[in-house]
């Protein structure tokens, strides 16, 4: 169990090796140079030599690739071009709003995708099952950006309940802070509580119908403790990693939430950053990002075997 | 990318008594019709659209680009089905024309993907080995990436345009096919059959072109419908962000970041664009689920 375990942890060494070089060739690979653009189309050659110098930008590729790394492992993720800020500066700014929109879209989903998949997969087949396998479908179809749209128009713009867009931060109270993000957090949450629901409702029918459920309710325990205590309690483990997998997808669709709601979170930061060619901001940013995916799954893999101790060794790279 | 493709088999492992058996016999065969309808009915508006968009220039009313600056922003009419936008151009031709752009770029996307990803996966499979841990690792850092975050980084580096989105979006889908056809190659490899082709001295190429990719054909096909739907809705993400079609290019994603200038004056105009990539996506969606149910001999077996 615990080579298991440390296994998993070291294997996500060589993939976070692999993550920092796709995303130090990406930066390099970007068109344009960044010294020529910070110094102006019209500037001279010397200065923009000097600028290139400066920022090592003559250097060899590799060379370039292990003092970004080396400078990364310290936190050291550069600065943007324009505002000079450095990068760490900018991402904790912004992180606070993402976070926060994360963390409430998730709620937002859980809320609607645990009671929907339990009442489907109790009672299989009823109106209810139907309606919300439909709801389901349709929620995994629709576009985000649109979804958010017609929020505005329906909540803002016709009924002028919620503000369109922007984001009060907690400091100024809690309601309008939560007011400001509400509306971006369902049409962000959305998506994911479709997902949660299909696996909550497979993962309840499965247990609903092993052999200690069976037992379970052979022994005249009432259909609530059955349902709470000995269903739930199961059919919630494979959940577990489907939250991890969700991360992923939320922390995407802050990028097209943020935008549509013009929140300043890490998703318009990196979207701006790629439109400006800050491109540092940019590597920064989606190391970042790309860095917190890997760790949460990983964390949901520790988490895993604690939640469920039938998980034992053998599971490769690819069963996972 | 498409999470949907691995939801564990819904009531796999379900002893039913005998009492409740023929209740649930009546409910599978219920189950089975009603999916093979939705399956019929997705087709049907996935041809429709596809028929909409080649004859575009037949049903469309206008021209695309044709403005006509009196009726600016008109709700919808006899005359404009759908309404105008903010320079008069018909909603509803632009809309058709668009079809043909968000259907080509998302084919392409997704066919690039299940080729390249397939073949990837499918030796790997068979062979093993140091080329199949090496693939493995390159896959899972392409995992770590959020699809919209990879594919953005991507179209910074190609620069901004439909070409790029394509690119984009088949590099961001490419890790799925890989995995899936990776696990259908080695569940299979070491069958029965696969050994008599290998014995009577059938080439490697031929044993899994010819003897082994038929029968892993099923979940790869229902890989590339369920990736269709992602790759439309990703197609026209990347659009609405300004990363793919650019304006006036009728596109659905950009006309629903133009509509949103004009959600006020005229909300029917961000509502039809949206509304077109929803129906598509469904319908897509419909199709992906009605053939995972006939393709996947786990679902089907039951």
């Amino acid at each position: 169990m615990t080579r298991y375990l440390v296994w998993r942890a070291v294997s996500v060494i060589p993939t976070l090796i692999g993550v920092s070089i796709l995303v130090f060739l990406v930066t390099y690979f970007i068109p344009g140079d960044p010294a020529q653009i910070m110094a102006g189309s019209d500037a001279s050659p010397d200065i923009v030599a000097s600028l290139r110098h400066q920022w090592g930008l003559d250097r060899p590729i590799y060379v370039r690739y292990v003092v970004w790394a080396a400078q990364a492992l310290r936190g050291n993720l550069g600065e943007s071009y324009f505002s000079h800020l450095t990068v760490l500066q900018l991402v904790s700014r912004a992180s606070a709003v993402t976070v926060e929109l994360a963390a409430l879209s998730l709620a937002v989903a859980v809320a609607i995708a645990v009671p929907a998949g339990i009442v489907s997969a109790v009672r299989p087949g009823s109106w209810f099952d139907l309606t919300a396998t439909a709801l389901g479908f349709g929620g995994l179809s629709i576009p985000g950006f649109w979804l958010g749209i017609m929020l505005i128009y329906v909540f803002s713009v016709y009924l002028r309940w919620l503000p369109a867009g922007g984001f009060t931060p907690l400091s100024s109270g809690l309601v309008p802070n939560l007011r400001s993000l509400i509306l971006p957090a369902v049409a962000l949450g959305t998506f994911a509580s479709t997902q949660f629901m299909r696996y909550l409702r497979a993962s309840m029918l499965e247990v609903l119908g092993a052999d200690f459920t069976r037992t379970a309710r052979a022994k005249g325990l009432t259909e609530l403790v059955v349902l709470v205590r000995h269903a739930m309690r199961n059919a919630l483990i494979p959940f577990v990693t489907v939250l991890g997998v969700q991360m992923g997808y939320l922390l995407g669709g802050t990028v097209i939430t943020e935008s549509v709601f013009a929140l300043p979170g890490i998703g318009r930061l990196v979207l701006n950053a790629i439109l400006n060619r800050d491109y540092q901001v940019a590597a920064g940013i989606i190391l970042l990002i790309a860095t917190a995916f890997v760790l949460v799954n990983l964390a949901v893999d520790l988490l895993y075997p604690v939640l469920d101790p039938r998980v034992r060794l053998g599971r490769g790279t690819f069963s996972r | 990318m498409t999470p949907a493709t691995t939801v564990p088999a819904e009531g796999h492992g379900v002893a039913s008594p005998p009492a409740r058996s023929r209740v649930a016999g009546r409910r599978r065969a219920l189950r089975w019709l009603t999916r093979r309808w939705l399956l019929s009915v997705g087709l049907a508006a996935v041809v429709a659209l596809c028929l909409a968009a080649v004859c575009a220039g037949l049903l469309a009313a206008y021209p695309p680009d044709a403005q006509h600056m009196s009726v600016t922003l008109a709700p919808p009419s006899a005359a404009h089905l759908l309404g105008t936008d903010e320079y008069g151009r018909d909603v509803l031709s632009r809309l058709l024309f668009g079809a043909r752009l968000t259907l080509l770029a998302s084919s392409a996307a997704v066919l690039l993907a299940a080729v390249v990803g397939s073949a990837l996966g499918l030796t790997t499979g068979f062979f093993g080995g140091v080329y199949d841990s090496l693939a493995g690792r390159v896959m899972d850092v392409l995992f770590s990436f959020p699809v919209l975050l990879l594919g953005i980084a991507m179209v910074a580096v190609l620069g901004p345009g439909e070409p790029s989105v394509v690119l984009a979006i088949a590099v961001a889908s490419l890790p799925t096919f890989a995995r899936v056809s990776r696990a259908a190659m080695i569940a299979e490899r070491e069958r029965e059959y696969v050994i008599a082709a290998h014995a009577i001295g059938a080439p490697v190429p031929h044993v899994i072109v010819r003897t082994l990719l038929p029968n892993l054909i099923g979940p790869l096909i229902v890989l590339v419908s369920l990736g269709f739907a992602y790759a439309v809705l990703y197609e026209a993400s990347f659009s609405f962000l300004g990363l793919g079609a650019q304006p006036p290019t009728p596109e659905w994603g950009v006309m629903l970041s133009s509509a949103r200038s004009y959600l006020f004056q005229a909300p029917w105009y961000a509502f039809f664009p949206g509304a077109a990539i929803f129906v598509l996506v469904f319908s897509l969606n419909l199709v992906g689920d009605g053939l995972r149910d006939l393709l996947d001999p786990r679902r089907t077996t039951r």
